[in-house]
């Protein structure tokens, strides 16, 4: 495991040293194939986009500079490429018309059960929140929304979720 | 700090970026630590999905990448070495039937040619490029 901090590593890595570029693939691909499939809904184009977004961190090596959380910065590439495959997957096989590419899928019946009656956009920041474990300024910078829309979603989705709380605790 | 924490303390608490007041109401208040405790608790059950990835894919992933650039730049000298070749071959040439008069004299002389007339590409230039340069200089098109 490489000690190094994000902001050393992506220094390292604009500089040349393909050891950074792998520290940060140890560090985030987890994270990086868990939030695709969130969007994707599908393994393989999770993989896909694992790959996509690493290619495109690799394209943008001489211009890398992290003037924000990994997760921040990674987290709006992601998207954009989980949603554009996804999109993608849908004009192949319209199986759901409901479905937006564009709204994180719940992944689990559990997680499904829980954010039940959230609307997307409050999904989004509740998972953001809790699964990324990002603060309130990463994920307002990630969504490029203003932190007051990010508190505002959170709080009514909190409100909702604390009536899911069972009784006893 | 009046009365509880919000909605929003109460997850700054529970995600562990509370302000020092924040922490110091909920370590006093029983009813916030509940409502943190809870939040914590549907935050465990908040489970994302696990994709193993194949070790294929990382070796794909972290395989050293060959740049762009030399194999484009090769790719733009190789399209105009074959423009500038299109553009001076002797078939793209105009040719005049003064062409092959003209080359049947340096041949007939012993003279030299330039071997951009080898028309039909047998390695020497002679009188069948000759009736081949006059082939094409009143060739209609």
């Amino acid at each position: 495991m490489d000690p190094r901090t994000d902001e050393e590593l992506a220094r390292a890595w604009r500089s040349g040293e393909t050891a950074a570029f792998e520290a940060i693939y140890a560090r985030y691909h987890e994270w990086v194939v868990s939030l695709a499939f969130r969007f994707t809904r599908n393994r393989e184009d999770a993989l896909d986009v694992l790959q996509d977004t690493f290619a495109y961190l690799h394209r943008k090596r001489r211009d890398f500079d992290l003037r924000s959380q990994m997760k921040t910065f990674l987290y709006p590439v992601v998207k954009h490429l989980a949603v554009s495959r996804a999109r993608l997957a849908r004009r192949q096989a319209p199986l759901d018309p409901k479905l937006d590419p564009a709204a994180p899928a719940v992944t689990t019946d559990e997680t499904a059960a829980l954010l039940q009656g959230l609307s997307d956009v409050q999904q989004e920041v509740v998972l953001m929140r809790f699964v990324d474990g990002l603060d309130l300024q990463a994920i307002a910078d990630a969504l490029e929304v203003p932190l007051g829309t990010v508190k505002s979603r959170l709080h009514s989705a909190l409100d909702l979720l604390r009536g899911r709380i069972p009784p006893n605790r | 700090m009046d009365g509880h924490l919000d909605l929003l303390g109460l997850d700054a608490v529970r995600a562990g970026d509370a302000t020092p007041e924040q922490r110091a109401h909920a370590d006093q208040c029983a009813e916030c630590r509940a409502t943190i405790e809870g939040f914590r608790s549907l935050a465990g059950r908040l489970i994302p999905a696990r994709i193993d990835v194949p070790a294929e894919v990382s070796r794909r992933i972290l395989a050293p990448k060959r740049s762009w650039r030399p194999v484009a730049a090769a790719a733009a000298a190789i399209l105009v070495a074959i423009g500038v070749w299109i553009a001076v071959r002797p078939s793209a040439r105009p040719m005049d039937i003064v062409d092959a008069y003209a080359v049947a004299l340096r041949l007939r002389n012993g003279q030299s040619v330039e071997p951009t007339w080898d028309l039909n590409g047998d390695g020497k230039v002679d009188g069948r490029d000759v009736e081949e340069i006059a082939r094409r200089s009143v060739a209609l098109r």
